[in-house]
């Protein structure tokens, strides 16, 4: 019987990694967005990224979640009740969470990204736009890569709390590894036994990635170096 | 709208934002004390200290705060031979159990601030105190541990504001505080909108005061830091 | 890309059609009536009357695991188009969602721990801990009758009974057919036993008139059609050997 809960559990695992990825992609794409934003000349943009990214950082996470899971629909679908349309929205589980946690750490996202944007020495940037390339190739042939060995500390960091904070989601009823730790421990009176299932699960992983972060650490510090004489 | 019910239960919001108030402070200053002699031990030269510490700060920052609380509150309970001890009054109790767990994940988070901290102390600090005669102990009080609050303040402010975000899962394990007044609120009265953006507003207002309190601090401690920028 | 964008907001946004499968949510910690066993599958009385209804009223139904919390509120949203989680009939609830015609009459006890000795009245349980699930009729019965007594409510219909076997509570107060069958029948409910009277909506208001399916108010149709479907399986003996399966002593 721990065989077949304890297998339930883990298979849920690749949900949970499913999930945390997305957010993860949203949070990286959104995060690089503002972090331009906070970079840029118009005093309006900044103003309201430093707003958005106070809002973000000021409510749990927890919180959050519950909102964009029941208040948001519950405001729109009351809102287009009002209006008559006969159409109405609901998230799934998976979805609120994703876009949550891809929301949230997007502001986490931005102040690693920003900082790291920041320590690019100016006069490549400035080097490149005399030579006539096209905004997109200084991007993807300049910035990105120092981007990249630069923000990495702050978004290993940022993934590593991420990950965590996928267990969040199993209050909104999405059957992910610590749902059906709770249900598996609820089931056989054996709490215990199975939050530790479920805290291996975790542990693994943030350890996995901790190596495996360092090691593309290492290799971008490499290639970072080549090609000087 | 629905904001009558939430204008109604206002004297059950306030109780459960002292609730969290008191969570947030008492956490915060034990792990604060547990921190600073783990902070040193961390950046010891023995092996086996260092180790030592290095496990316990790996276990409680790979692994979500959710699962440690469940496991020290609901797993805990599983073990009949821990009821019948003197320990089990304190760990019947949610309060104490959801203490217990944010002071351990708080210290590991803190340890590893700090232990970061003493390493950023210049060398010349260092020498000039043992140049002095300083006890180890003198050198603590005096050199090593304001060197280090000094740099750490944004980063520990950081924590402290994810403490007391953190303190909205104790309304997993039965505490009414903030987050479990709302989600009793819904329960009862099937309205989902209200009574989360009112907490949502609530956390806004303690995380910018502590905000505030923490850029004083870094304007007042660690403004020698910012010189000659 | 304007493609993608267009896709993914129609994947957000649906009319409500009879036409599509029922979104139905369930409670799943309370077993025998609803749950999810080892495998993670649903399985339970609820479950099985559900499909039987939906069979034989001609309705595609997915019956999902919801989170207890957003049960009733998403009903109210549309979220859910039915609920079927032992939800009793209350005044307070009829407020606000429909019922289908009630299919069961439920009663509901304390249970405590063997020679315990406890009495049940206010008085009795002045200063102990009464563990419920929130948002149930038991925790209103509780907060309404107990004023002296510590309540602690959790947010599933299991953790109750694991906060009695380990000792943070005294007693629990539930549906006496899930205690039974699913408590008092397993392992760590051997120590365990009913105490005091069968509770009934006849002894206060807050333990309704009984069982149904819950369904949006807008969607009268839809009630319509459930009550068509638990009479049919009624008549032809479904419920009755459903009954046997789960209940027969």
């Amino acid at each position: 019987m721990f065989a077949d809960f304890a297998s339930t559990i883990l298979a849920a695992g690749a949900l949970t990694l499913l999930l945390a990825l997305g957010a993860l992609a949203l949070s990286s794409v959104l995060g690089l967005a503002l972090a331009y934003g906070r970079l840029s000349r118009r005093r309006w943009l900044v103003r309201l990224i430093q707003c958005f990214n106070f809002v973000i950082r000021g409510i749990p996470d927890l919180v959050l979640m519950l909102l964009v899971f029941y208040s948001l629909p519950a405001a729109i679908n009351q809102f287009l009740e009002w209006s008559g349309s006969g159409l109405w929205v609901e998230f799934s589980p998976f979805w609120a969470g994703m876009v949550t946690l891809g929301v949230i750490f997007s502001a986490y996202m931005s102040e690693t990204f920003k900082s790291g944007l920041q320590n690019i020495p100016r006069g490549q940037i400035e080097a490149a736009e005399a030579y006539g390339l096209h905004p997109w190739r200084i991007f993807w042939r300049i910035t990105l890569p120092q981007l990249a060995r630069l923000a990495l500390p702050g978004f290993t960091n940022n993934w590593l709390v991420m990950v965590k904070a996928t267990a969040l989601v199993s209050l909104l009823g999405l059957q992910d590894v610590m749902f059906r730790a709770k249900g598996a421990a609820e089931a056989t009176g054996r709490p215990f036994t199975y939050y530790l299932v479920a805290g291996g699960f975790y542990l693994a992983v943030t350890l996995a990635s901790t190596f495996g972060l360092l090691a593309l650490a290492r290799r971008l510090e490499q290639t970072n170096h080549a090609g000087r004489t | 709208m629905n904001w009558d019910v939430v204008i109604e239960n206002l004297g059950l919001y306030a109780e459960g934002t002292w609730l969290t108030i008191r969570l947030s402070v008492v956490s915060l200053a034990t792990a604060f004390l547990l921190a600073l002699p783990l902070a040193f031990l961390r950046n010891s030269r023995s092996q086996t200290l260092r180790w030592s510490v290095i496990a316990y700060t790996t276990v409680f920052r790979g692994t979500p705060l959710m699962v440690q609380l469940f496991l020290v509150y609901f797993g805990l309970a599983q073990f009949e031979l821990l009821r019948s001890t003197i320990l089990w009054p304190w760990l019947s109790s949610p309060l104490f159990c959801a203490l217990l767990v944010f002071v351990l994940n708080s210290a590991a988070y803190t340890t590893e601030i700090f232990a970061g901290g003493l390493r950023a102390i210049p060398k010349g600090e260092i020498e000039a105190a043992q140049a002095f005669g300083f006890t180890p102990l003198r050198a603590a009080w005096r050199i090593f541990i304001p060197g280090m609050l000094s740099r750490t303040l944004p980063v520990y402010g950081n924590e402290m504001i994810m403490l007391m975000h953190a303190t909205s899962l104790a309304s997993t394990v039965t505490l009414m505080e903030i987050t479990g007044v709302a989600r009793n609120i819904t329960l009862n009265y099937y309205i989902q909108l209200e009574p989360y953006v009112a907490a949502a507003i609530i956390y806004l207002t303690l995380s910018a005061v502590l905000v505030a309190a923490v850029q004083l601090a870094e304007r007042r401690f660690a403004g020698f830091l910012r010189l000659g920028r | 890309m304007l493609r993608l964008k267009l896709a993914l907001a129609m994947s957000l946004l649906a009319a409500p059609a009879l036409a599509a499968p029922l979104n139905i949510a369930t409670d799943a910690t309370f077993p025998p009536f609803e749950s999810i066993d080892a495998s993670g599958k649903l399985v339970g009385y609820d479950i099985e009357l559900m499909e039987a209804v939906c069979k034989a009223a001609a309705l595609e139904c997915n019956i999902a695991n919801a989170a207890w919390d957003g049960m009733i509120p998403g009903l109210i949203d549309g979220k859910y188009d039915a609920l079927i989680s032992q939800l009793t009939v209350t005044d307070k609830r009829r407020r606000v969602i429909a019922f289908s015609d009630i299919y069961s009459h439920p009663t509901f006890r304390f249970v405590a721990k063997k020679g315990a000795g406890l009495d049940i009245s206010p008085e009795g349980l002045a200063g102990k801990t009464i563990a419920v699930q929130t948002g149930t009729p038991m925790d209103a019965y509780v907060t309404a009758h107990y004023p002296q007594s510590t309540i602690k409510r959790y947010d599933t219909g299991s953790a109750p009974y694991l906060e009695l076997t380990g000792g943070r509570a005294d007693v629990h107060i539930s549906y006496q057919a899930q205690v039974v069958h699913s408590f008092l029948k397993s392992d760590a409910g051997k120590d365990y036993e009913l105490v005091g009277t069968e509770l009934t909506g006849a002894d206060a208001p807050e333990f309704g008139e009984g069982v149904a399916i819950a369904i949006g108010k807008r969607n009268s149709e839809l009630v319509e059609k459930v009550n068509e479907g638990l009479a049919k399986i009624r008549e032809d003996g479904t419920l009755d050997a459903l009954n046997k399966k789960y209940f027969e002593q």
